[in-house]
């Protein structure tokens, strides 16, 4: 995490997610969130390559991708020094229970389920990330 | 209390008979006192008496002139408070909560419009079948909350419906149905118009619904839509507006991709038929 003023910052969250329609809709939901750079990666592999160069404060990844699967990929972070501690929300079914709690024991922090709503995108992440914008 | 002087006018050592003389008067002083308070004791006592004189107010009517003067004061506290100060902070409250919900509101409805351009987009961007079959699963499951159903693409020359895809069950179960057939798919080559929320005859009680997509006016597939996701239970009104669209822009999206597959193959056969004949 950077030491720079939280006020004026900005948080980079880097969203994992083959599918375009549902990947855009994420950025959709987070771009309601002031201050947020959002970094979208099509797959794990993807994703490792963008967090090898950059340093991201928030990864919301889905589970079920080609190459290299969100379970995986928490299974790396959590193994990697520099992203032991940084949050990770999974975007899960509601009827993958199992893959939610075996990515939740790897060590993600959060999961949202599909269909998400950006409300609950936002919520969560504001919540996780401890942002408090102020309601006017 | 002071001591008065003994009267001699002059300081010095006071004799037994001066001090007889000192107490005396002061005897005299507390007798005096008593009876003063003796007499007014009895003035006070008379003046009691005086109370019991029925021309003041009794007990109950002086209580109700009590109440009666106490809802005056209420009644004057309450036309002293300043109005518009007091009603201000809840005004004020009413109008920001007000604000919340039409914000909330226009968040989901915000929501809303990028998922149907999303899915808009993703129609019209997919240039092969495996990309349009893709974003259909996508916008059905993760948008409208599906968990199954199956499409059915129009076989023209064969003048029969074929699946093409299914998501919850397997494909190979479900068979062709001749276009001249009496079920609800079929009926849906007969009326070849996309669907509109209401429209009585989509309904069909073994499915949620029959969705037709189209390409102008010719029907290219049918999605049968199966069941709801576990978490979904039922539409919501925006998603009544996102199947309108599917309806109107996926049967699009398959054509082209039709019109692409073949369009590329047919300058292949040509370079082959020519280079055949050595042109």
């Amino acid at each position: 995490m950077t030491q720079d003023n939280p006020e004026t910052r900005r948080l980079n969250v880097l969203v994992v997610e083959d599918s375009p329609p549902m990947r855009k809709m994420i950025v959709f939901a987070l771009s309601r969130i002031k201050g947020m750079a959002v970094t979208e990666a099509d797959d794990g592999v993807d994703a490792l390559r963008k967090l090898a160069t950059t340093k991201y404060d928030l990864i919301i990844t889905d589970i079920n991708m080609p190459i290299l699967d969100g379970l995986k990929l928490v299974k790396r972070l959590r193994a990697d020094g520099a992203y032991m501690k940084v949050p990770i929300i999974i975007i899960t079914t509601e009827g993958a229970a199992e893959d939610r709690q075996r990515a939740l024991a790897l060590g993600a922090n959060a999961y949202i389920t599909k269909p998400i709503q950006a409300p609950q995108v936002i919520k969560l992440v504001k919540e996780i990330l401890g942002i408090v914008e102020d309601p006017r | 209390m002071r001591v008065q002087d003994s009267g001699q006018g002059e300081p010095g050592p006071r004799s037994d008979a001066s001090l007889q003389e000192f107490f005396g008067r002061g005897e005299t002083y507390v007798r005096q006192l008593i009876a003063e308070n003796a007499r007014l004791r009895l003035e006070l006592h008379t003046n009691d008496r005086r109370g019991d004189d029925p021309q003041e107010p009794a007990p109950a009517s002086l209580m109700e002139s009590l109440m009666a003067r106490v809802a005056e004061l209420e009644h004057e506290r309450e036309a002293a408070r300043p109005e518009p100060e007091s009603a201000a902070p809840s005004a004020t409250d009413e109008h920001t909560a007000a604000l919340i919900h039409r914000i909330e509101h226009l968040e989901l409805e915000s929501y809303h419009l990028a998922s149907m351009y999303v899915a808009g987009l993703q129609f019209h961007a997919a240039r092969v079948l495996t990309e349009v079959l893709q974003t259909i699963t996508e916008v059905l499951l993760n948008f409208v909350g599906i968990g199954a159903f199956t499409l059915f693409v129009v076989d023209e020359e064969r003048k029969v419906l074929f699946a093409l895809l299914r998501e919850g069950g397997e494909l190979e179960a479900c068979g062709e149905v001749p276009i001249q057939d009496a079920g609800p798919l079929a009926a849906m080559v007969q009326r070849a118009r996309p669907w509109t929320r209401g429209d009585p005859a989509y309904a069909d009680d073994a499915a949620i619904m029959y969705l037709p997509l189209v390409s102008n006016r010719r029907l290219v597939a049918v999605l049968r839509l199966e069941s709801f996701l576990a978490q979904k239970p039922g539409f919501e009104d925006n998603d009544y507006s996102l199947l309108s669209m599917i309806s109107e822009h996926a049967g699009i999206a398959i054509e082209t991709a039709w019109i692409r597959a073949h369009a590329k193959a047919a300058p292949l056969q040509r370079q082959a038929v020519e280079q055949l004949v050595g042109a």
